[in-house]
């Protein structure tokens, strides 16, 4: 149990410590030993980032076959659960098929045109559609509060769209001031409360209070 | 069975996918055939072209190029006028790819730009670019301070010495200008820091509403930002460099008229259901 403490929780929070002080000491102190332990925390945070990624693929498969394990008879879930090998193998066996130039061969420009650049753009488009559909439901002047929050994004998007610049002059300047001045305003409040979060969550990491950063359950 | 719903009910209740349906159309009509509204361009577009135009010979400028696939369509018209505007000046340009589809994207948008056919330029004197290397917060940090201690190749695997763009390029002390999508990132790590002048570009949902309070054409840190693409098309206008913004804003324009009917009919269903429709 105590091995088990040590692993899960002061392991990462000496890691932490021992990166988080040499960093906010370089800010302050131009040192030979704090430059050459900042510099190789920045090293070693790309590393760490490219095995993060590595893990959430991990983390993908495993989810899915969890989920196929659920559901074994659900068509659409071992469809799917499929799918997602046959490609991964698929992109897998192309890239290291194709050589020298791996990335710039017709196969995975092929790939990457027909199914991943259709599909990305496509899904964010649809972003645009359910924002309409809530636009429609939800954008109604039931109270004062929402009529604000409706007119001034109304007033803001005339502003955004070249057309209803030309049509409705007036609605160029008004649009701005929304922008420049309660949407400045109140931007620069959340970022600095933002920043004051961040130090806090900072501080409460390096003296362990902060669980999610050191736990994973 | 049930009660008998007012007009004003049904009209505020329509089946979502009629309103897929009319989005969709309204949106593809002008990009099959280009309708032709009227363009103007904004404020912060034409600064964001000026202090481009004014950029002086020499002067090195940083772009962090974040070509997502999923968001291309969007960003694609800034990204093409700038570098154009950019390959008119006499400015070195470093181009750092700061996503994992950039390293695709870059090579296929300089192929559509053909900086060594259409302005002159050369790789490696007059610009670069720099592979993609997934950066937090501590690795960006430690590139602003010395760019060769996250970097020591080119995106072709050439060593940055063997660049004649890199030499007297060390860190951030030595770049004057950095387009970036994030102004208060960007404010934070190289304005603040190393003096740094912030020019935004990005997609019109992240950018524009948190640029404003970074946003002095006069002052800085923000001299001039464009977001989106209709934003793209109003710098094709300004620039003279003509592309898919133009036809993009088409679509926008549409798009933001049937916005607008959605929530007209929308609060006229409510306000009708409230006061007429006897509920």
């Amino acid at each position: 149990m105590a091995s088990s403490t040590f692993w899960r929780r002061d392991l990462p929070l000496l890691i932490i410590i021992g990166s988080a002080i040499p960093t906010l000491l370089w800010r302050y102190l131009n040192h030979p030993i704090i430059n050459a332990i900042f510099e190789e925390v920045g090293n070693w945070s790309s590393v760490i980032s490219m095995l993060g990624w590595g893990i959430a693929v991990i983390y993908l498969f495993q989810g899915e076959y969890n989920n196929l394990k659920q559901k074994p008879d659900d068509l659409p879930t071992r469809a799917g659960f499929y799918a997602l090998c046959a490609f991964s193998a698929l992109l897998a066996f192309n890239s290291v098929t194709t050589g020298p130039d791996k990335m710039y061969s017709d196969a995975y420009q092929w790939w990457y045109a027909a199914f991943y650049r259709s599909e990305s753009t496509a899904f964010y488009g649809l972003m645009f559609l359910y924002l309409c559909s809530a636009s429609y439901r939800m954008l109604r002047a039931r109270s004062l509060e929402s009529f604000v929050l409706m007119a001034a994004g109304l007033l803001y998007i005339m502003r955004s769209s070249s057309m209803f610049a030309l049509w409705f002059p007036w609605c160029v300047p008004v649009g701005e001031w929304i922008m420049n001045y309660p949407n400045k305003a109140a931007t620069t409040a959340a970022i600095i409360s933002a920043t004051f979060g961040q130090v806090l969550i900072a501080v409460r990491q390096m003296l362990g209070r902060e669980r999610t950063a050191i736990e994973v359950s | 069975m049930g009660e008998q719903r007012s007009i004003w009910y049904k009209l505020g209740n329509l089946d979502y996918r009629i309103i897929y349906l009319l989005v969709a159309l309204m949106t593809a009509w002008p990009l099959w055939s280009p309708v032709g509204t009227p363009m103007t361009v904004g404020e912060n577009v034409k600064q964001y072209a000026e202090h481009i135009r004014d950029m002086e010979p020499d002067t090195v400028v940083l772009c962090a190029f974040a070509g997502y696939m999923t968001m291309l369509p969007d960003i694609e018209p800034i990204y093409l006028a700038t570098w154009k505007m950019l390959f008119e000046q006499d400015v070195k340009i470093m181009v750092r790819v700061t996503d994992v589809d950039g390293p695709v994207v870059i090579r296929q948008e300089f192929e559509k730009i053909k900086p060594e056919e259409n302005f002159g330029k050369v790789y490696g004197v007059d610009y670069m670019i720099f592979p993609y290397v997934l950066m937090p917060s501590a690795t960006e940090i430690a590139f602003t301070d010395n760019i060769r201690s996250v970097y020591t190749t080119d995106y072709y695997g050439t060593p940055l010495d063997d660049l004649p763009i890199m030499e007297g390029v060390e860190s951030m002390h030595d770049v004057d200008w950095y387009f970036t999508s994030g102004a208060d990132w960007g404010n934070q790590r190289y304005t603040i820091p190393y003096g740094v002048k912030l020019l935004c570009w990005g997609t019109g949902t992240g950018l524009l509403p948190f640029v404003p309070p970074f946003y002095d054409p006069v002052r800085g840190p923000c001299y001039g930002y464009v977001g989106g693409a209709s934003q793209g098309g109003e710098l094709e206008l300004e620039s003279g460099f003509f592309g898919n913004g133009v036809k993009y804003n088409d679509a926008k324009n549409l798009a933001i008229l049937g916005l607008f009917a959605f929530v007209l009919v929308g609060n006229i269903s409510y306000f009708g259901d409230k006061y007429l429709g006897g509920n």
